[in-house]
């Protein structure tokens, strides 16, 4: 196993302290309010019963905010870019002004009338199902991409702490997943062919292509495998840089090699 | 009062307001300072806004 697949065990620790505190503060939070709850209403379960106040808010907005996205995703565009990720900064400022002057209506309407989503609210004023369903489906497909960003930066934290998910065979190659799975035994599968890692150097056998992170990668391939799929015009030279795909997409969908 | 909120609306929103590199502030270009500056700004305009707007269910 190599350097980056090692634990870092002082992260880990820190990581499953956090863990375990706020696991242990949400059953603590459940018995908070016991008795005075009425569970069977969606009230409860939506909006915590309609009984958070000023702080609970205050920090319920903090946690909204300071997700994945503002700790991994917008410094790594910043670090990635430049300047052009600053796109954030006024993005969440102007958004303030703009709750501020809305939501407090919305609140109190959805309140008065015992509305729980927003698409509850549009249909209770407006009488359309096809509005209502039109915000509804909007919602949902605007959180869709928000969560894929959440889980690829849960994907980013996990690896920090060492636990990569790679899995290696006796001479500690990387395998890809598929491989274990007995789907290209072949050897033809493109998966097999010419996988390691960049770092990773195979013994007698010369150098070889390193493509086994699926996703595009700068790399030196100089095995004739990898110069098959690439644009000839890129081959010319002995030593090759280029960015290449050697796994296709059913190999690469579950995303594990990156 | 209310007018207040567009004014982050119109510092932020129109870039070639602030895509300069000086004046630096503490060495931070003002391209940077000036829109962290719009933090505090907001903040403090939403805050008199509120207070204009009294302390009811909202406005």
């Amino acid at each position: 196993v190599s350097g980056s697949a090692e634990l870092d065990w002082t992260a880990l620790s820190v990581c499953i302290f956090f863990f375990a505190l706020v696991t242990v503060m949400g059953f603590w939070a459940s018995r908070w309010q016991k008795g005075t709850a009425d569970h069977a209403h969606l009230d409860e379960w939506g909006l915590g019963g309609r009984n958070f106040g000023t702080w609970i808010t205050w920090f319920l907005v903090g946690g909204d905010f300071y997700t994945a996205y503002t700790v991994i995703a917008v410094p790594a565009q910043v670090f990635a870019i430049g300047a052009q990720g600053f796109f954030a900064l006024p993005y969440t400022i102007v958004v303030y002004p703009i709750v501020f002057a809305i939501m407090p209506r919305l609140w109190s309407f959805a309140q008065a009338h015992g509305h729980v989503t927003a698409a509850d609210v549009v249909y209770g004023r407006y009488g359309s199902r096809w509005l209502e369903l039109a915000v509804a489906a909007t919602g949902l497909l605007a959180t869709m991409p928000y969560i894929a960003l959440q889980l690829v930066g849960m994907e980013v934290v996990i690896k920090a702490l060492g636990l990569t998910g790679r899995y290696v065979d006796r001479r500690r190659q990387p395998v890809h997943p598929q491989c274990l799975e007995g789907l290209c035994k072949s050897g033809r599968h493109p998966c097999r062919r010419g996988i390691g890692r960049e770092d990773h150097q195979p013994r007698g056998q010369g150098r070889r292509a390193a493509v086994y992170p699926i996703r595009a990668r700068t790399i030196r391939a100089r095995s004739a495998v990898a110069r098959r799929v690439m644009d000839p015009a890129d081959v010319s030279g002995g030593r090759v840089r280029a960015v290449l795909q050697l796994v296709p997409r059913s190999c690469a969908a579950d995303g594990l090699g990156g | 009062m209310w007018v207040l909120l567009l004014l982050p609306f119109i510092g932020l929103l129109w870039v070639p307001f602030y895509n300069m590199a000086s004046p630096s502030l503490f060495g931070f270009p003002f391209f940077y300072w000036y829109q962290l500056a719009w933090v505090p700004i907001t903040a403090i305009l939403t805050w008199i806004v509120y207070r204009s707007a009294g302390h009811g269910d909202g406005p």
